[in-house]
């Protein structure tokens, strides 16, 4: 167990850079993932705290140990790869004992931890395989136990899911989660994966263009976000972004429709002394009704999709496209003309031109 | 389905026949007694067994040691080419470097020229390094001969091979050179047992450069060519067995890791 501390850590390949000025600490114990859209750095920030690249600024600390200028083997920690990398032309056995044998182990030791890890993993019976006659789910299993074998003190996952099917996935997860709650081991997690990151994570680190974006927990990164480009990214459907402008101070104008803002929000925004803002709020945060409210405004539904225990609904508000989720219990029709009431206290207000959230 | 197997045992047939009848014809040859040769017509196997024209050829002069140069020319060149193909193959594969397709193409550039045109003053400069006649001599130029070969091969086997599994490997705990030696190695032996193949039949086969760059210490192939002309059948015959045995030899021993060793790579 150990903690892992980024420093200003950059990474450049040619002109391209992939790890921009990056600083990160990750709590001992702490399960972080690295989030972002794929090309955006996350796996190069991996391959950097496990010594697969060689960082062109900035530390690396693990345990306050630099270990900026240490080869891979010294640093004390495992990583498993998108791609499994388990040795074709080892038995099952021989994968998760590899490390073992590097460090010198007695055969009886080898036997009983290989034993362990393939118990934690579900694998006793697959011991004596080689890898092509496992499945993918086995592999990665094998690729997970090779890396809990050696008891590292930061465990790295690049994308260990990406290769399984929905369902082996959804499993996975829980699996992962559970392991990594268990055995404590500081873990960094890599997806792109919006969903995983947020029910996997003690905290995510949101990284675009080589940049962290937020890192918080991700009840803060859903609600809170820093910035339009958090607010976009996480939360399925993506928040709505209403470009708007504020006038007489507590009102903001969305085309044609004044909406009236909650005073908490307006004295937050009065501070920035900005008017030209961008209005986000969730699919789940607005209400549809037929008749008008207090503070609403006026859309026409253009398509409803079922998806079972929610529709949801895409809208146009003089001309901008919304989404909103609804109940199946409420009697909609396409082309239809509602009302849009956000909820207020749910609402986020963003500088247009920074993209920083104002509240 | 069914017509495509028996099309492909038939093929299969002939094209084993293709290559074993000749090495049949040659054994049978090498061990009939002499005189029986020049007989017409004569039975496909002979009367009588006899290692007679093979011992005969084997005491002739300087066979035994033209067979020694041989072997030694082709062990030497399976080496070099092997130390220059592996780790050029694998940076090919594994780095990015400046000028790398140039590379690619240049290596194939030094078969441009035939040795013909380069004969007179190769003679003339070996003549001048002072290896001119020897076995290290013959072997340099077969090594030229099979190295290109070497690397496009051993590049293309190592390309095959995921950088990730050395990765994975050194993040365990092995160096650099360790997680080659533990991963990589052995997924590509197989593939290395086909260079030193090539490599070796290249050598084996050579002719003109082994004469032109020997006199005394012959090569096989340039000892009996040189004999040629003035030679009878029984000659012949133990000449060819004797330059197809070694061969065969050395492809069976390599061939037991070639066989191996394919059923389970790259999964």
């Amino acid at each position: 167990m150990a903690e892992v501390r980024l420093e200003n850590v950059c990474k450049s390949f040619e002109d391209v850079k992939a790890v921009d000025n990056i600083s990160l600490h990750v709590r001992d114990g702490e399960f972080i993932v690295l989030l972002g859209p794929s090309g955006c750095g996350k796996t190069t920030t991996l391959r950097c705290v496990a010594g697969l690249e060689h960082v062109d600024k900035g530390k690396i600390f693990i345990d306050e140990k630099d270990v900026t200028d240490l080869p891979p083997a010294q640093r004390g920690l495992s990583m498993v790869f998108q791609s499994y990398a388990v040795f074709p032309h080892m038995t099952v056995f021989d994968n998760i004992a590899f490390g073992l044998k590097l460090r010198k182990a007695s055969p009886d030791q080898i036997k009983e931890r290989v034993k362990e890890v393939a118990r934690l993993v579900q694998i006793e019976d697959l011991i004596d395989r080689y890898p092509y006659q496992l499945s993918g789910g086995q592999r990665q299993r094998v690729a997970l136990a090779r890396a809990l074998a050696i008891d590292p003190k930061v465990l790295l996952l690049d994308e260990p899911l990406s290769n399984l099917d929905a369902a082996l996935r959804l499993q996975m997860r829980a699996e992962l989660k559970l392991l990594q709650r268990k055995s404590k081991v500081t873990t960094l997690y890599v997806t792109h994966d919006q969903v995983e990151a947020m029910s996997m994570g003690d905290r995510i680190a949101i990284i675009r263009n080589g940049s962290l974006e937020q890192v918080d927990t991700p009840e803060r990164v859903f609600n809170h976000p820093e910035n339009t480009f958090v607010g976009n990214f996480i939360g399925s459907p993506p928040m709505n972004m209403l470009e708007c402008n504020i006038v007489e101070g507590s009102n903001i104008a969305i085309g044609n429709f004044t909406y009236k803002l909650p005073e908490s929000v307006v004295k937050a925004i009065r501070k920035t002394k900005t008017s030209r803002v961008i209005l986000g709020i969730r699919p789940k945060n607005i209400t549809i009704t037929k008749d008008r409210r207090k503070n609403a405004f006026r859309a026409k539904i253009e398509v409803i999709e079922p998806i079972g225990e929610e529709l949801v609904v895409h809208l146009t508000v003089q001309g901008k496209l919304l989404t909103v989720i609804a109940s199946p219990t409420q009697d909609l029709r396409m082309g239809e003309k509602v009302w849009l009431t956000p909820d207020s206290r749910k609402i986020h207000i963003f500088d247009r031109k920074t993209g920083k959230n104002l509240l | 389905m069914k017509k495509q197997i028996v099309i492909c045992y038939i093929a299969m047939v002939i094209i084993s026949l293709f290559v074993l009848v000749p090495i049949i014809l040659i054994t049978i040859g090498t061990f009939t007694p002499r005189l029986e040769l020049y007989k017409w017509p004569r039975g496909l196997i002979s009367s009588r067994f006899t290692s007679d024209s093979f011992i005969s050829f084997a005491q002739s002069y300087g066979v035994m040691n033209g067979l020694k140069n041989s072997i030694m020319v082709a062990v030497l060149t399976v080496v070099f080419s092997l130390l220059i193909g592996i780790p050029a193959g694998y940076s090919l594969s594994r780095f990015k470097f400046k000028g790398k397709s140039l590379f690619t193409v240049g290596v194939l550039t030094t078969r441009m020229f035939p040795i013909a045109i380069l004969a007179v003053p190769l003679v003339k400069i070996y003549m001048g390094l002072g290896i001119y006649d020897s076995i290290l001599g013959v072997a340099f130029i077969h090594t030229i001969f099979a190295f290109p070969f070497a690397i496009l091969i051993s590049h293309s086997i190592f390309a095959s091979v995921p950088g990730e599994l050395e990765e994975a490997a050194m993040v365990l705990g092995c160096s650099r050179l360790g997680a080659f030696r533990r991963t990589t190695l052995p997924l590509v032996a197989p593939g290395i047992a086909a260079i030193a193949i090539f490599a070796f039949i290249i050598s084996w086969n050579e002719v003109f450069a082994a004469t032109l760059l020997t006199l005394h210490n012959r090569t096989l192939p340039a000892l009996i060519v040189a004999r040629l002309e003035a030679t009878t059948l029984d000659f012949l015959f133990a000449s060819a067995f004797f330059m197809l045995v070694p061969c065969i030899v050395f492809i069976f021993i390599i061939r037991k890791r070639l066989l191996r060793m394919w059923g389970i790579i790259l999964r």
